[in-house]
């Protein structure tokens, strides 16, 4: 057993960024320890992805035609399984994406490989693999080992990985593998609602309240404070659920990543891996919150602890 | 037709925790238990499809791997409808993955024969987002992930469901049944029980299982039938945050001039 | 004799539900039930036999002892024993952190562990007294000097003690605090950077020479602390109110001490920021008020609609602003007349018909008008005025929303037959605020000493002792005369 596999993923014609990171990471693996680096490419047409994927280190993309060109649970997992069974990769690493969260606990518990999901960090203690994930919400990191596992499939965390860039010379394969019969069918694809002339996603400088507002009341000062500072305001998931502020103003998985972002201003959140997934590759994240031990603070430029209030009453006075 | 319900108790962190002797996992003494967020989520989808349906059409059953103190889950969810639950435990199931959770769970699913399962889509604590599906592995039933949306009635034979995915994207779509699928935060309000609810839950039948009664071997759970192993477990060092000390005057006073400076540039 | 029919309807309470339960009967409840939250709340009102079987129960486990340390309910006579009957500095610390903690216990933990957790978290407590706190050990930590120099406790000379060894961030602790005479004073002043200066300047003990020092400073931030001084100078505040930096004279404006007299030549002040305090100040002009009601900033003219000496005839105009939080304003304001009120009912922005919802003194027609609404907030509103007729408060308080009803639980004025259905509210947390409900009789909070939830049982049982605490003390009073 010995190779590398990756699944990139993809989706509205788009290569997902998350499938440039994973290969990130394997090529680090690789660079451990010497080993050809397999990368997969699975859709109608696999053509186009094939040739976004060919980054340097990349060995060999092997691209498999689904029947579907989009995302298809039972097509990806029979693909993905014999594709393992041909080739014996020792490791098979896919993003943490939702996508995965359907197919990969499922491809791992058929084939009995080695598992682990959310995985940041990866090394080898002599020829063992060791694969870092959190625990207890964040708090603590688990290392885990797969004793006597001759292949070890792991879905790897968003943006913790620099996504590979310069252009490789892999060779390129066709795979088949014998299709299964879908048991779900896709119908559409929903877009989230607009905000008009608001859009998170290109805003360059942001501040984001979060549950430590504490009540409703307080969100105006807070749409104040953005307006005199020219700042665009988002927020953490339950101050949209709560219906405190509109939906398209939340960062993170469920909501939008905030992509042009170059300050961003946290306000009394936390520091969920769901929404540090909207925001953690802002260069410039500045974090005020009361509790120490927050994990924002692990991926912030600047950390403040403090009262969110009595910080946010003093800034407003050097941009009034 | 029948909706089993899987549900798991999570621990949180007491503020100044220690970690175990053997250093592979917290010290039990500083462990807190309540029912994973995700599990009232699925449980009150569980309910309401019971409550559309006829008097006695559907039954819904809360099966939780764990301890006595797990027990306190499944009171939580009868508490609140439903006439029983399940729990599965005892010395040997220490040390599962969520895989071997899993197998333990499609046994109980096997012998109960229900038409759907429910589990969350992750937990608040380990968040491995794993057990729900490979639940569907061990079962080879159709699934789907951080469903948000359930649109089904009794007898159906299929379903539509929508997933969400990144970015606020959804994708509607249609699964055939049965199926296993995990269900996301926000799919709906859950209730909160009634008294009469929480007194009666009290005296609701709650069957406790080996993995022996399940026909389960040794090798089956535990550390034996995981995909994974707990080599150790760290506390991660603090972030490399420069961290702005002083007055409330000086932090607002420093972070304002970063942010000039920053917007400056730009 | 107990009613039969009341037994029945109560089988589940622990005592008669026609009268309140007496503390023994609380207590075995407590020890047969083994219910530590029960056992908490009655532990401060047991004899000394009864609070060792108390313990029995509330120290079971290592991991009770370190959630009573650390609870905020736990009542301080708790801590206090927990205190004796641990050695572990980490408990101890908890328990030295605890604000309920008394005086006496926090002299008794630092006798038992001088460890640094512990000295700093009584250094930082406010009920530390300041003989306590002289005698703490602050040489070698940070932590404890820190907690001492932010304690209004601690004594002048201690303060001065550490102030001559101290590191700066120490320092600016120190000069927050009121216990920092104005020598010590002096000495920062001479020491400081523009910070620690900073909190010299907003000293009510720093001298005048200070003072005046301060105000010529090219310090922005210094100006400003000056002129948020309790012990400023009128003359100083006048000065200020003309300083190049807005947010120094916004500070002026904000002194009480300047009269509001003194602001009429203000209010073209170009900044918004100072114009929006002005607005907040009670005492001013008409003419300045009727000059800011006409700003160009709503959120001016929002704080004139609040202000309590706004004038009728400008409120009445600003009832029919353009921005809705402008007429929310005035209705929210107490002078707002009565015929006002009634045309904001009718207002098209739901924010603002809430606003008339939540007025004391809005009539019951008004009120069986918004009572029709569906909107959370003005419904709200209905439901905790007192005003509110019965029918209305019945319909407001089997809402299916859980927060509306609410409502009914927070107006104190509601009679019992509209809360008592709520004693089986599903929401825990409306269950947990309706404990306090004045109209609840006693056989109401027995039942809530049986609920499900533990913060309600204990609060339950609070409200039980404490009010059978207040009967004997009448009676002893009616005895008396
Ligand atoms: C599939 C999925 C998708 C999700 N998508 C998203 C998403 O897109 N975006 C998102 O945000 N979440 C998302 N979540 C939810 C996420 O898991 C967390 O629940 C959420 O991010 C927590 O929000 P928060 O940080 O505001 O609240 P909390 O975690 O409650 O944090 C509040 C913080 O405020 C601090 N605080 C309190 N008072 C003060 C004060 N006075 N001064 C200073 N600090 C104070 C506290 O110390 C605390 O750190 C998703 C979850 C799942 C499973
Ligand atoms: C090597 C290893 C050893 C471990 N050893 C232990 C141990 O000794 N003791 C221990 O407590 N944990 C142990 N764990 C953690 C345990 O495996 C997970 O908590 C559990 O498998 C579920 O994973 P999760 O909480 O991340 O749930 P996710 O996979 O994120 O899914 C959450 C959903 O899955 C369902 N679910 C999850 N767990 C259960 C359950 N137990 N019963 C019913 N439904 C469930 C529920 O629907 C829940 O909402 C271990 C983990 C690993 C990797
Ligand atoms: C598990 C649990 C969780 C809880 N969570 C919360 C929560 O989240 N929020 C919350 O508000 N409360 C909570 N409580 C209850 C809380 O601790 C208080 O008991 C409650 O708020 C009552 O406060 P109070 O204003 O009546 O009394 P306080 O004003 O808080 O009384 C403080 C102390 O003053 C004394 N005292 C006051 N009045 C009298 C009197 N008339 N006669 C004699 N002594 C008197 C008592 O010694 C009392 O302990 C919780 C309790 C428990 C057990």
């Amino acid at each position: 057993m010995s190779g590398i596999l990756v699944v990139s993923e993809h989706r509205q014609g788009e290569l997902t960024p998350s499938s440039l990171e994973v290969i990130a990471a394997a090529r680090q693996l690789k660079a451990e320890k010497e080993q050809p680096l397999m990368v997969a490419v699975l859709a109608n047409n696999p053509d186009d992805y094939a040739s976004q994927v060919n980054r340097e280190g990349v060995d060999e993309i092997i691209k498999i035609s689904t029947p579907e060109e989009e995302f298809q649970v039972d097509a990806y997992e029979a693909a993905i399984n014999s594709l393992i069974n041909e080739r014996a990769p020792s490791i098979v690493m896919v993003p943490h994406s939702v996508d995965a969260w359907g197919y990969a606990p499922v491809v791992a518990e058929r084939g009995k490989y080695g598992f682990a999901s959310d995985v940041f960090g990866l090394r080898y203690e002599g020829d063992d693999l060791v694969a870092t994930r959190a625990a207890y919400a964040e708090k603590i990191h688990m290392e885990l080992e797969f004793p006597g596992k001759e292949t070890v499939l792991l879905t790897v965390r968003g943006n913790v990985f620099k996504p590979v860039e310069g252009e490789g010379s892999a060779k390129v394969t066709d795979f088949d593998f014998s299709d299964a019969s879908p048991h779900t069918q896709h119908l559409e694809y929903i877009e989230p609602e607009s905000g008009g002339d608001v859009d998170i996603s290109q805003a360059e400088f942001m501040l984001s309240i979060g549950r430590g507002i504490d009540e409703e009341e307080n969100v105006e000062q807070f749409q104040e404070l953005a307006d005199i500072m020219g700042f665009t305001l988002g927020c953490s998931r339950p101050i949209a659920d709560n219906g405190w502020l509109p939906k398209f103003r939340q960062v993170g998985q469920s909501g939008k990543t905030v992509a042009s972002c170059n300050v961003y201003i946290a306000l009394g959140i936390s520091g969920s891996v769901q929404h540090m997934a909207g925001m953690k590759h802002v260069p410039n994240i500045i974090a005020i919150n009361k509790d120490p031990e927050a994990s924002i603070f692990s991926i912030a430029r600047y950390g403040v602890v403090g009262d969110l209030f009595e910080v946010a009453e003093e800034l407003r006075n050097h941009f009034e | 037709m029948k909706i089993l319900v899987a549900v798991k108790q999570i621990a949180a962190l007491d503020e100044d925790f220690e970690l175990r002797e053997d250093g592979k996992d917290v010290d039990p003494d500083y462990l807190d238990y309540e029912l994973n967020e995700w599990d009232d989520y699925s449980y009150e989808e569980a309910l309401r499809i019971m409550e559309a349906g006829g008097e006695g059409e559907v039954e819904i059953v809360p099966v939780t791997v764990g301890p006595d103190e797990a027990d306190d889950g499944l009171r939580r969810c009868l508490a609140k409808g439903g006439e029983r639950g399940i729990r599965i435990w005892d010395d040997a199931i220490t040390g599962s993955d969520p895989s071997a959770i899993a197998r333990i769970l499609v046994k109980v699913i096997e012998r109960e024969q229900p038409d759907m399962v429910f589990a969350g889509t992750l937990s608040s604590d380990h968040s491995f987002a794993q057990t729900g599906m490979a639940i569907a592995a061990g079962l080879g039933w159709p699934h789907a992930a951080v469903v948000n949306h359930l649109e089904y009635k009794p007898g159906d034979s299929s379903a539509v469901v929508h997933r969400e995915l990144e970015g606020g994207l959804e994708e509607k779509l249609s699964i055939d049944l049965p199926a296993v699928l995990t269900i996301q935060l926000g799919i709906n309000d859950p209730r909160y029980a009634s008294l009469r609810g929480i007194k009666q839950a009290k005296s609701k039948d709650i069957e406790v299982l080996s993995h022996g009664d399940l026909g389960l071997s040794d090798d089956d759970v535990g550390e034996k039938g995981s995909l994974s192993r707990v080599r150790r477990m760290v506390i991660p060092e603090k972030g490399q945050a420069e961290m702005i000390e002083g007055t409330a005057a000086e932090q607002a006073e420093r972070v304002a001039q970063i942010v000039k400076e920053l917007k400056g540039a730009a | 004799m107990i009613p039969a029919e009341t037994q029945a309807n109560n089988a589940h309470a622990a005592a008669p539900a026609t009268q309140r339960p007496s503390l023994p009967q609380l207590l075995e409840q407590a020890r047969e039930t083994g219910d530590i939250y029960l056992a908490a709340a009655l532990y401060p009102f047991a004899g000394n036999a009864e609070r060792r079987a108390l313990e029995d129960l509330l120290f079971a486990s290592t991991k009770q002892k370190r959630q009573f340390a650390g609870a905020p309910y736990t009542p301080a006579p708790l801590l206090g024993r927990l205190a004796e009957i641990t050695t572990e500095t980490k408990l101890l610390a908890r328990i030295a952190r605890h604000p309920a903690v008394t005086a006496e216990t926090l002299a008794y933990i630092v006798d038992k562990d001088q460890s640094e957790a512990v000295l700093a978290a009584v250094a930082a407590h406010q009920r530390a007294p300041m003989d306590l706190l002289d005698t703490l050990d602050w040489q070698d930590s940070v932590a404890v000097q820190k907690g001492l120099a932010g304690n209004l406790n601690t004594s002048t000379r201690t303060l001065k003690a550490i102030a001559a060894e101290a590191p700066l961030e120490v320092l600016k602790e120190i000069a927050k605090n009121p216990n920092a005479d104005a020598e010590l004073l002096t000495d920062l002043w001479s020491r400081g950077d523009e910070y620690l200066r900073a909190e010299v300047a907003a000293n009510e003990q720093c001298t005048e020479s200070i003072r005046t020092a301060a105000e010529t400073l090219d310090s922005e931030l210094v100006r400003r602390m000056l002129a948020a001084n309790p012990a400023a100078s009128v003359e100083q505040l006048l000065r200020l109110l003309n300083d190049p930096a807005a947010a120094v004279r916004a500070a002026a404006v904000r002194n009480l001490l300047l009269p509001a007299e003194d602001l009429q030549d203000y209010a073209d002040d170009p900044s918004r920021q100072v114009r929006r305090t002005e607005a907040q100040r009670t005492g001013l002009a008409d003419s300045m008020l009727e000059h800011l009601a006409e700003d160009e900033d709503h959120w001016v003219r929002r704080w004139v609609a609040r202000n309590s000496s706004t004038p009728e005839l400008i409120l009445r105009s600003l009832a029919q602003d353009e921005v809705a939080e402008v007429r929310r304003a005035v209705v929210r304001n107490p002078m707002c007349p009565a015929d006002l009120v009634a045309t904001l009912a009718r207002d098209p922005d739901s924010w603002v018909r809430a606003g008339v919802a939540f007025r004391k003194d809005v009539s019951e027609a008004i009120l069986l008008e918004l009572a029709d609404e569906e909107d959370p907030d003005i419904l709200t509103g209905v439901g905790q005025n007192s005003a509110a007729p019965l029918a209305i408060l019945h319909r407001i308080a089997s809402h299916r929303d859980k927060d509306i009803r609410r409502a009914v639980i927070l107006n104190q004025q509601a009679p019992r037959e509209v809360v008592q259905p709520l004693l089986d509210d599903p929401y825990p947390l409306n269950r947990a605020m309706l404990v306090k409900h004045p109209a609840l009789t006693s056989a109401d909070l027995s039942q809530l000493a049986d609920d499900p939830e533990p913060q309600v049982r204990f609060m339950a049982v609070q409200s039980i002792i404490r009010s059978s605490g207040q009967d004997r003390a009448a009676d002893a009073k009616t005895r008396n005369h």
